[in-house]
């Protein structure tokens, strides 16, 4: 799930970065390549933005081997996360 | 003399029959063969208040009706755009239909397409002054102006449908020109072959009340000639796809159900008996389906699920849609069964099999629901409610031919758009979403 999860945070990471700063990143290749994924984070980690810090946080986590640590979502503001078994039906298929 | 006038009497007499012959003979008019004008003593207030009903009930199927069934089902970053491919098409195919539209479906021509005797809707007469008006040779109790409107929402709900199969990754003006062309290319001459009485489908008797091909089989064929051509999403049999929100799409196949009463009732274009069994059937057949999709998602899963419901629901509407008019309440019951089982195949094992990502299974529902429902038209209809017998082959012929040619001219059009302005969208703009790629919208 690792690999997914790193997918899943280049992502955002992606779109964070997009409209704050307008830079793009190459998401699919910070998902693969480590050393590209660290230039990503050093550029990301200078950006205020909590929600930007908070996922450089998770994925230099990924990057050291260890899970990435879960944010408690905040009171009204994200919606909540999906549970496993409900998210795995929806791998490949809609029905 | 007597003799002389015995023999003149066999003579007189063909003399006589000569003279008389006229006024023996059958003097109940052709029925029309086209739109004509008439007095407005002719049009039946019943009929016509219904079918304006039916016409309502009909657009609220796609706006919001499929827009919020459809939106519900795509990711977050892509419900903004989901829901605005309804809303344009609605739009898109309304003045295309007017234009010409209306015209090649439904006025006389050749069998495979009809004339341009309305383009832009000439002829088409209400003159209060001098009280005439114009009306359909299909419905010449109602103006014609109302069944252009009926018939349009079908235009509409079709093409519409054909975007779940893309949903997620199709570039906004490639969707709007593949549309045009298609609802002008595929949809008015299909809906020539059977609704039109010259048409080749229907002069062979196939019967399909409200759009089981011209709709569903339609719409399905084009879906997945659409999914093969514009290739998986990316991540799909990798990542979950999760739906925004099925409370959406619930609200959405509620409109839908309701809507088809307009869709099936209102195809009777009278406000009659037949209008009212094909509600009955209608109603019967959606539950039984419904029914039938949690009764085997519960064997097979051990569960019932919202979106199961929905699915169940939608493929017997789907499927009753041909038989409608022709069917009673037995052939209701084993059209939805076999309907729920069918399409819970279409959209899950036999989507497997075909290996395209079909977003929304619109060929699995859509498609296949309009395959039952077109074939098994041909074996529970009821000549007393009908008033004519169906044959499985004609049948058989009407879904099959309307299958290939959608699916031969949607793969047409498709390389067309595809070679003059591409037709997805790049990766980044799939990652960051149709929503705020395309839009600039999102939903926060």
């Amino acid at each position: 799930m690792t690999q997914v999860e790193r997918f899943s945070l280049a992502t955002h990471l992606y779109v964070r970065l997009r409209r704050s700063s307008g830079r793009v990143v190459d998401a699919m290749w910070m998902a693969q390549n480590d050393e590209y994924a660290r230039e990503i984070l050093r550029l990301a980690a200078s950006d205020p933005d909590p929600e930007t810090q908070n996922l450089v946080q998770r994925f230099q986590a990924l990057l050291g081997g260890r899970p990435a640590p879960r944010k408690p979502a905040p009171a009204a503001a994200r919606p909540a996360s999906v549970e496993p078994d409900v998210a795995q039906h929806y791998i490949g298929t809609l029905r | 003399m007597r003799q002389g006038a015995g023999m003149l009497r066999p003579g007189l007499a063909a003399l006589l029959l000569l003279a008389a012959g006229p006024l023996l003979a059958d003097d109940t008019p052709a029925a029309p063969t086209a739109p004509f004008v008439t007095t407005l003593d002719k049009i039946n207030s019943g009929d016509t208040a219904w079918m304006l009903a039916s016409t309502a009930l009909v657009l609220l199927m796609t706006i919001p009706g499929l827009a919020l069934f459809y939106a519900g089902m795509v990711r977050k970053k892509n419900v903004i755009g989901t829901a605005l491919q309804s809303f344009t098409i609605t739009c898109l195919v309304t003045v295309l239909w007017v234009v010409i539209g209306y015209s090649l479906a439904f006025t006389p021509g050749t069998p495979w397409i009809g004339g341009l005797s309305r383009v832009l809707l000439g002829g088409v007469t209400f003159d209060k002054n001098q009280n005439l008006i114009s009306v359909s040779h299909v419905a010449s109790t109602i103006p014609e102006t109302v069944l252009i409107m009926f018939q349009l929402t079908f235009a509409i709900i079709t093409p519409a449908l054909i975007a779940g199969a893309f949903a997620e990754r199709m570039r906004f003006g490639a969707m709007v020109v593949f549309m045009s062309l298609w609802s002008l290319l595929v949809y008015a001459p299909v809906a020539h072959w059977v609704w039109e009485p010259g048409g080749w489908l229907a002069a062979m008797g196939d019967q399909d009340f409200a759009g089981g091909t011209v709709v569903h089989i339609n719409a399905g064929a084009a879906g997945i000639v659409c999914a093969y051509m514009l290739g998986k999403r990316h991540g799909y049999g990798r990542e979950p796809f999760i739906p925004y929100n099925l409370a959406f799409t619930m609200t959405g196949a509620a409109l839908l159900w309701v809507g088809w009463f307009g869709f099936n009732a209102g195809s009777a274009t009278a406000a009659d008996g037949r209008a009212g069994m094909a509600m009955l059937v209608t109603q019967l057949a959606t539950a039984t389906a419904a029914l039938t999709w949690m009764l085997t998602e519960w064997m097979l899963r051990m569960r019932v699920s919202l979106l199961g419901a929905c699915s169940g629901a939608v493929a017997g509407l789907v499927a009753i849609t041909p038989a409608s008019g022709f069917v009673d309440q037995f052939g209701a019951l084993a059209i939805g069964a076999v309907a729920g089982i069918g399409c819970y195949w279409g959209a899950t094992g036999l989507k497997k099999l075909l290996g395209a990502d079909d977003s929304l299974d619109v060929f699995g529902i859509h498609g296949i629901g309009g395959m039952i429902g077109a074939i098994l038209t041909g074996v529970f209809s009821n000549k007393a409610i009908s008033g004519a017998e169906a044959n499985l082959l004609t049948q058989c012929i009407g879904a099959f031919a309307t299958l290939g040619y959608s699916a031969v001219m949607s793969l047409l059009i498709l390389c067309v758009v595809k070679w003059t302005m591409g037709l997805r969208v790049d990766a980044e703009a799939e990652f960051t979403g149709l929503d705020l790629s395309q839009h600039g919208e999102q939903i926060p």
